[in-house]
């Protein structure tokens, strides 16, 4: 028997299912983020419980990578006009990178994304994408991803902001703080 | 079907960089022989780096499989002293930019009077694509591979871009067991339980913060009060923010990040600020809940606004021929590396703005680099109050010279930073002759 509905309960039907599927999203990038962070330990440690690795600058160094890694190919996929994504650490001067070890990890990812044209579509998604993800990765085990609302800092960029040295977009003539290329459309 | 790939490890990540920042700090060398008028030899001597060596670092990875990396260390030269330069992990470095980074840390020692050469090394690697246990074999092999011309008397590496404290004890303690012998001084930026220097961790900002002081003293201005705006809350603009308004009482009316800034010309609440990214969302100033008291501006904005001391200490070529002509700052001090470019800095010379180069401006951390190597070979170590007391020192000396060669030259404190640098290093060439 078909049931019909209203149009503000599709779009309310519509919504959740979107969400469900953000969230689904943001709890794989979480599963395949902690697994491949896992590998890079020496075998002995991969097995130890999450909460101890979490307090350890190494992994969680490895788990934010391997998150951008996932968040990359999310945004990738979910928008044509992404072109290439970069990792880049928010660094002004290597000599300044002298922080004892163990130290604070700034957990936040920071993207630039090379579009072929700015596009609100996608910074609304990044929106979503940080907010489910933030909620997913909030039940960590750990004081400081427990106690962040936010996660990620996409910085959309274009050619023409690359070619004229603008904003962020400069960092990839950069020789000090230049980002790493961690995804790109073929 | 989805065309999408994932970029491999060593796949070069960026379009070819460089030129703006490395082109433009070796031009100004170029201009530094023109103005110390040394001939042509000596030239030569300079531009050329000593001794360049490549390898070739094999390691196992965790699979069973062989990597090999290709890594450098270039020493640029030795005539002051052992060199000295950081080591950098990353997927796109290579020769000819070790090769200018190994030149301008040879500047930036001279500047600074220390009894230091420049180096640099590196290897072409993305760290993070590497578990931890890799990254150690490189490091190690690496280390072993350029040993024969590393050590505390002959060239001394630090951290540089993706290098730490953890990879510098890597390198230490390789060299060490192939020595037999515990080697401190081969090494700097260690961890502080290996021998690492405290006051490492705001060395550079408080440079930073000495170099601007040194500036106002010169134009008769008092610290109290003074207008500052910082770019950049990073290691260095963070600690250069801090000491300046708890230490010398200026007033920061402006701060940014990656997510823009914050104004309040009556001075901001740096502590509330402070406790903001500590301990809340993302770690970004633009999550602080100001509740409207503070003006949100952006990077571009900070940078022209109505202040007395502009202090870019984000990233390169922020000031540029666009809106170099706009900063309204009577004094830029260079806490990043290259936040001018070319065209801005004949453009703010032209407006009498004062300009504190990079290389001495944020000198900061190799000074304590240096003294981190001398606590090493004394096995001798200093507290928190010697070390800023000795960087206090070293600053202001450093500023006082570089600022004597201006007047006396009637230059501007770049040009004379560079020409100071050049003469001291060919200074040390004809004293020592040249071998046999």
């Amino acid at each position: 028997m078909l049931t019909e509905v209203s149009l503000p309960e599709q779009k309310r039907q519509f919504e959740e299912k979107q969400v469900t599927s953000l969230m689904d999203t943001a709890e794989t990038i979480k599963k395949n983020s902690l697994e491949r962070a896992r590998t890079k330990l020496p075998p002995r440690e991969r097995q130890r419980e999450l909460a101890g690795l979490l307090a350890r600058r190494d992994f969680v160094d490895y788990l934010n990578y391997h998150l951008a890694l996932e968040v990359a190919r999310v945004i990738a996929s979910h928008d044509q006009r992404v072109r290439t994504v970069y990792l880049f650490e928010e660094s002004a001067n290597p000599d300044a990178q002298t922080e004892e070890y163990p130290a604070v990890k700034d957990l936040t990812i920071h993207l630039l994304i090379l579009v072929s044209s700015a596009s609100a579509a996608l910074e609304a998604f990044v929106v979503s994408l940080d907010r489910t993800l933030t909620e997913v990765l909030n039940e960590l085990p750990s004081e400081p991803f427990a106690g962040r609302t936010s996660f990620l800092n996409v910085l959309p960029i274009t050619e023409a902001d690359i070619e004229q040295g603008l904003g962020y977009a400069v960092l990839l003539s950069s020789i000090h703080a230049r980002p790493v290329k961690i995804w790109q459309r073929a | 079907m989805n065309t999408i790939k994932e970029a491999t490890s060593l796949e070069s990540s960026t379009k070819k960089p460089r030129k703006d920042m490395l082109g433009t700090a070796l031009s100004q060398l170029e201009n530094a022989f023109e103005l110390s008028g040394l001939d042509d030899g000596l030239r030569a001597f300079i531009r050329q780096p000593e001794r360049e060596l490549t390898v070739a670092v094999p390691i196992r990875l965790d699979d069973g499989g062989i990597s090999v990396f290709t890594g450098f260390r270039v020493q640029h030269s030795s005539a002051r002293g052992p060199c000295k330069g950081g080591i950098r992990f990353h997927p796109v470095v290579d020769l000819d930019e070790i090769r200018a980074l190994a030149t301008l840390m040879t500047i930036k020692c001279a500047v600074a009077n220390l009894p230091y050469g420049g180096a640099k090394g590196g290897i072409s690697v993305d760290p993070s694509a590497l578990s931890e246990q890799e990254l150690e074999r490189l490091t190690r092999r690496y280390a072993a591979m350029i040993l024969p011309i590393l050590g505390g008397k002959r060239d001394i590496p630090a951290p540089d871009v993706n290098t730490n404290p953890k990879i510098m004890a890597w390198f230490m303690d390789t060299i060490s067991m192939i020595q037999g012998y515990h080697s401190p001084e081969a090494i700097t930026g260690k961890p502080i339980e290996l021998g690492g220097s405290q006051g490492r961790m705001d060395a550079t900002g408080r440079g930073v913060a000495i170099s601007t002081i040194e500036m106002l003293k010169r134009l008769g201005r008092s610290p109290e009060g003074t207008r500052v705006a910082v770019q950049g809350y990073g290691n260095v603009g963070y600690y250069a923010a801090q000491i300046l308004s708890q230490e010398y009482a200026c007033k920061i009316v402006s701060i940014s990040d990656v997510s823009g800034g914050l104004y309040d010309p009556k001075g901001l609440p740096l502590k509330e600020l402070e406790d903001h990214v500590a301990h809340n969302p993302a770690n970004l100033l633009s999550n602080y809940g100001n509740n409207g008291r503070l003006d949100r501006i952006t990077n571009e904005e900070l940078l022209t606004l109505d202040v007395d001391v502009l202090i870019p200490a984000a990233i390169e070529d922020q000031i540029n021929d666009e809106n170099a002509g706009l900063v309204r700052a009577q004094i830029l001090v260079e806490g990043a590396n290259g936040p001018t470019s070319f065209e801005a800095d004949a453009i703010l010379r032209e407006r009498g703005i004062h300009v504190v180069p990079d290389i001495l401006a944020n000198a900061g951390g190799v000074m304590v680099s240096y003294l981190e190597w001398v606590q090493g070979l004394q096995w001798l170590f200093l507290d928190i109050s010697e070390v800023h007391a000795r960087l206090n020192t070293m600053m202001q000396r450093a500023f006082a010279e570089v600022w004597s060669v201006a007047e006396r030259r009637q230059i501007d404190l770049r040009s004379a930073a560079f020409l100071l640098a050049v003469e001291r290093v060919a200074s040390a060439i004809e004293q020592r002759g040249i071998f046999p």
